[in-house]
């Protein structure tokens, strides 16, 4: 299992004119560390119009500077929207392939489509036609980096003959993901032989069920793709520290802030009735209100006022044994358990914005990668960075563990 | 020596006149109500200067109009339309209600001093004819707002969602100088058993721009989703009771 960090840049109010500069650069000396460290992989998020939780819209630029400043930690998008009235997807192929030029072939390309009504209201998109856009998308993409003269004639967007520039260094295409965040996008990406990239905070006894539904249908899957991308991420909290205390201090503003500033955006499914995303019923939402109303009155005495963060003498009873937040033995006990979920790839929330100090971010990633890390097989794939004769060997990366649950089956 | 009154606590109604009450205890089974509901941006600075301390608002901020008619109640039937600013109580998504109108002066008494709501007696009708349905909410001969929800497509049930309501309920103190005895959010929170519901376009005016009932306040900046639901309504205590001052 590897281990990367994930980015939604979140610049919490109340903001100074340096505000949205300081996030941006204390992100990046901590990729350049992550990269020094010999962490796998670099993510980060495409958000829109989401005030405080993410001040990422432009994550390609984001990602080429992560890129341009490091040598060998992979470089994602997690995940880049496939939807037309967002971007393009001759320009999203454009953008991604320059990404892996600059990166020497070390792209990761998350796809996905958005989950907010403040993004697809505020692009006139219809949430009725995001299933089907990305779908669309997914498809097209990886030809247009493979054919000198590609064209497109779809229901969301057509294409005369072009050839569409540049082409990726990876060959044939970089590895491609989707994000899920419900069982049904962990069917779509099990379908499509793209990796399973985890990116909501759903229980592990949820994520085990998805990944399993996922390496059942991944063994047949028809690739959208030229191979298998078999892989699963998940995203989690990172603070280690040889302090437990201060561990779940900061770990707990990590979880409480990321919570607090997501929680007041406006998810489809809140407010739009349709298929494409799903709700829960009504009775559904009474039940879980109800069963919930206790264990949120005891969190909500133990919080200070303002959903605010918490302070040291309260964090003291933040533990939770799914989460990269502890002590290096804690944590690695705690990882473990994602291992042998079949989880191959866990992508960590390391800051929100500079709500936890930038030396005690830096600290806490040495440590991680000096005692968690190696406590950790990385799995039998190709060395990275990108090996031209081991890719032009194994035609990129195969899908190795379905083919072997194929064999073994 | 003096004769008191022998009217104790044990023989209070559920409300006043005591000797003569107006309506009955909660729960409150509405069979077949009719519900429409509009959802739509609104103005930031309405939605942070309308909301108590304890809530915050939505990003992007955002409302709804929601029209009900009950045609069967333990008071009869009645009318009934609320606007709601969607908020955040804590990270829970709420709804906190700005105006109501209640057509019968039993309901009103009922939604005004039981459930919390800022009713007031008025006009509410609600129709549905082919696929449209149109809703109007007066008072005094005043038309305050009208609805209409075009190109009804069904929906299932599982897609459907009323946000709970955080109603303010507020006391004030007999004497001048002291507090208001009773200052806190109700949350109220229906259960519903949906039997048809529909989504489609809503649009939303306000003929009249009346001072002392300004629903126009809460302008239209973007239409966000419409449905229409007939369900069977269950209208009981409050779930919840929390601050109205404190996060």
């Amino acid at each position: 299992m590897r281990f990367g960090i994930f980015y939604e840049l979140a610049v919490p109010k109340p903001w100074t004119p340096e505000s949205e500069l300081e996030v941006y650069q204390t992100s990046l000396e901590q990729v350049r560390l992550a990269d020094e460290l010999g962490f796998d992989s670099v993510w980060a998020v495409e958000h829109h119009f989401l005030e405080e939780y993410s001040h990422c819209s432009a994550s390609d630029v984001f990602l080429t500077a992560c890129a341009a400043q490091t040598k060998n930690i992979r470089i994602g998008f997690g995940i880049r929207l496939l939807l037309p009235p967002f971007n393009h997807p001759v320009r999203t192929a454009e953008t991604a392939a320059a990404i892996d030029l600059i990166s020497n072939g070390r792209l990761e390309f998350g796809t996905g489509r958005s989950q907010t009504w403040n993004e697809l209201g505020g692009f006139l998109c219809d949430p009725d036609d995001t299933k089907d856009m990305w779908a669309e998308a997914v498809e097209a993409i990886p030809k247009m980096w493979k054919e000198e003269y590609f064209s497109w004639d779809g229901k969301y967007f057509k294409v005369p003959p072009r050839n569409v520039l540049p082409k990726p260094l990876q060959k044939p295409h970089p590895p491609m993901w989707v994000a899920v965040s419900s069982p049904e996008t962990a069917i779509q990406a099990g379908e499509r032989g793209l990796g399973m990239l985890g990116v909501s905070g759903a229980a592990p006894e949820e994520q085990a069920k998805r990944i399993n539904t996922y390496r059942e249908l991944v063994r047949n899957c028809e690739p959208v793709g030229d191979f298998v991308n078999e892989r699963v991420g998940t995203l989690n909290w990172l603070h280690c520290s040889e302090d437990p205390d201060e561990a779940a201090m900061y770990g707990q503003q990590l979880v409480q802030g990321f919570n607090t500033l997501n929680a007041h955006f406006v998810a489809i499914r809140q407010v739009y009735p349709t298929r494409v995303y799903r709700a829960p019923g009504g009775g559904a939402r009474a039940r879980r209100d109800r069963r919930g109303a206790a264990s949120q009155r005891a969190e909500a005495a133990k919080r200070p006022a303002g959903g605010g963060l918490a302070s040291a003498s309260q964090a003291g009873t933040f533990r939770r044994d799914d989460l990269a937040i502890g002590t290096p033995d804690q944590i690695i006990k705690n990882m473990k358990r994602w291992e042998e979920m079949g989880v191959d790839l866990v992508t960590c929330l390391v800051s929100v914005g500079t709500l936890v100090p930038q030396e005690k971010i830096l600290k806490s990633l040495k440590l991680f990668a000096e005692e968690v890390i190696p406590a950790f097989d990385k799995g039998d794939e190709e060395p990275r960075p990108y090996d031209p004769r081991a890719a032009a060997a194994t035609n990129g990366r195969s899908g190795s563990k379905a083919e072997k649950a194929a064999a073994a089956s | 020596m003096p004769e008191y009154g022998r009217f104790g606590v044990d023989k209070l109604p559920f409300t006043t006149p005591f000797l003569a009450p107006l309506y009955p205890a909660p729960p409150w089974m509405l069979e077949d109500s009719e519900i429409l509901l509009m959802s739509y941006e609104i103005d930031k600075d309405l939605a942070e200067s309308s909301l108590p301390p304890a809530l915050s608002r939505s990003y992007p901020p955002y409302g709804h109009i929601m029209v009900s008619n009950y045609p069967s109640s333990p008071v009869g039937p009645f009318g009934q339309a609320t606007q709601l600013i969607v908020c955040r109580w804590r990270t829970t998504a709420r709804a906190y209600p700005l105006f109501t109108i209640v057509s019968t002066e039993a309901a009103c008494a009922a939604f005004r001093e039981f459930w919390a709501f800022p009713a007031k007696l008025g006009e509410v009708t609600l129709e549905r004819n082919g696929d449209s349905v149109s809703a109007s909410i007066g008072r005094n001969g005043e038309v305050l707002a009208s609805v209409r929800m075009t190109d009804l497509e069904e929906v299932t049930a599982g897609e459907m969602r009323y946000d709970p309501m955080m109603n303010p309920r507020v006391v004030r103190a007999a004497r001048e100088e002291d507090d208001p005895p009773v200052l806190e959010l109700d949350q109220i929170d229906p259960d519903y058993t949906y039997k048809q519901t529909w989504r489609g376009q809503g649009a939303v005016e306000f003929p009249a721009e009346s001072e002392a009932d300004p629903w126009h306040l809460m302008q239209n900046r973007n239409h966000i989703a419409t449905t229409f639901a007939v369900c069977d309504t269950q209208l009981g205590f409050a779930r919840y009771v929390v601050s109205f001052d404190e996060p």
